[in-house]
């Protein structure tokens, strides 16, 4: 079975985030990266798949060049190859990330039997790439799977709605995108990441192209927390002490 | 004209298409609706509610279920026909994946998680504020094209009923052309 997983390297931003001076980006001088955490869950399926199948596990991604970092990563858990789609750094909206895509994977000799993608990027939000590249590509499309089996030809997939399970089958050559939960992510061997600098990663420049969602700026969220509210001091706080002390049930 | 995609399970409206009706209606007046298989039909008085003034009911013997791909169609056979200035939905999973359908057969871009939207006017872009990062950043961008499909954060926008009681709702059943629909 030919796979391929389609990756994006994301800072690992944690709770708290800085933009860079024209607040055009997240501010990564001091974060590290990786990718999102569904896109772990579609390598990890892969590998599996291709252990019980045979076949090999093609990873692809658009980004930086130091996107060769994350692919090497995931090779290290045992993806055959990766091809990166090396850009300036500059975001790419999805329209345009989504035809490069499927240019790369109309390049590729093989046929991909299945294409996985994660559910969802941490960072973008856009929720279309994986549909847009199902439409170019021809091929069914299955979102947000939790629960996957292959038999012959045919991928049958399970996704949670509510306290509901839909089930679905897809022929194959198909399109999934999967959520955590699927699978547990296996972490690198030191054999794996030995192996993993010596796998080939294809990496081909790309035109930057103009954009039809144009991003203009980011600006943070309020922050939710209230943060602490100061009373008053002395006995002028004793009232609104008293208050609170009610509202919260300890005093009647 | 804006047309919003109200979603339901089996006739059941998802309180989140209201909040997108709502938003809608805060760009204009001439809003109107689409549910996608024949039980979207059950939710016409409780949208009329809300201000849609014609409900599109898109039927077909296969519509039995959510099938996006097939929202996709609809809502494109629909927006040849009526050419609204925008189509919206409720930032659900369900929301954002049948726009992305329908962006995709138009070869449209997309904004997706949408807190506030400025359309365009005289051929200039729509301006969108969206949630990036799980709602920890917004993006302000612009839309290039003439139709403008973006989904509406989810509680970015509160229910409002229209104000003085139901309006007429007039209903217009379509039948969707599915040709090798995949999924």
């Amino acid at each position: 079975m030919e796979i391929l997983v389609c990756l994006k390297r994301v800072p690992i931003a944690g709770g708290t985030f800085l933009l860079t001076p024209d607040n055009r980006n997240v501010e990564t001088k001091h974060l590290g990266f990786g990718v999102s955490p569904h896109e772990e869950n579609a390598v990890e399926a892969g590998v599996q798949l291709v252990e019980q199948m045979g076949g090999s596990l093609t990873l692809l991604t658009l980004g930086p060049t130091e996107s060769e970092e994350q692919l090497r990563a995931q090779l290290a858990i045992g993806a055959t190859r990766a091809i990166l789609l090396e850009t300036d750094g500059e975001d790419w909206d999805p329209q345009a990330t989504a035809a490069a895509l499927v240019d790369a994977i109309n390049a590729e000799e093989k046929q991909f039997d299945l294409i996985l993608f994660g559910a969802e990027s941490a960072d973008s939000a856009g929720y279309q790439i994986h549909i847009r590249v199902a439409h170019a590509l021809n091929r069914p499309i299955v979102t947000n799977v939790k629960a996957m089996t292959i038999t012959g030809n045919v991928a049958q997939c399970e996704r949670v709605v509510g306290s509901d399970r839909e089930i679905y089958e897809a022929p194959l050559p198909a399109i999934i995108t999967v959520r955590d939960g699927l699978n547990i992510p296996r972490y690198p061997s030191v054999p794996g990441r030995i192996q993993s600098r010596k796998k080939p990663v294809d990496i081909k420049k790309t035109e930057p192209s103009v954009p039809k969602l144009e991003k203009l700026q980011l600006t943070l969220a309020p922050s939710k927390s209230k943060g602490a509210e100061i009373l008053g001091e002395g006995e002028a706080a004793v009232p609104a002490l008293i208050d609170v002390l009610q509202k919260i049930g300890i005093l009647s | 004209m804006i047309l919003v995609l109200v979603d339901h399970d089996r006739g059941a409206i998802d309180p989140l298409s209201l909040r997108a009706i709502t938003a809608a209606r805060k760009l204009t007046d001439q809003v109107e609706a689409i549910v996608v298989g024949k039980d979207g039909a059950q939710v016409a008085q409780e949208i009329a509610a809300y201000g849609a003034g014609r409900l599109h009911v898109a039927t077909n013997e296969a519509l039995t279920d959510y099938a996006p791909m097939a929202s996709g169609r609809a809502l494109q056979q629909i927006v040849q026909e009526i050419k609204p200035v925008a189509v919206l939905a409720a930032g659900s999973p369900r929301g954002n994946e049948q726009l992305a359908h329908l962006a995709a057969f138009l070869d449209l871009p997309m904004a997706a998680e949408c807190s506030a939207i400025t359309l365009g006017t005289n051929g200039s872009p729509h301006q969108v504020t969206r949630a990036r990062w799980a709602g920890n950043l917004f993006e302000d961008a612009l839309v290039h094209a003439d139709l403008l499909i973006a989904t509406v954060l989810a509680f970015s926008t509160e229910p409002e009923m229209v104000a003085g009681g139901t309006g007429a709702l007039e209903i217009n059943e379509f039948e969707v052309n599915l040709p090798s629909c995949n999924s």
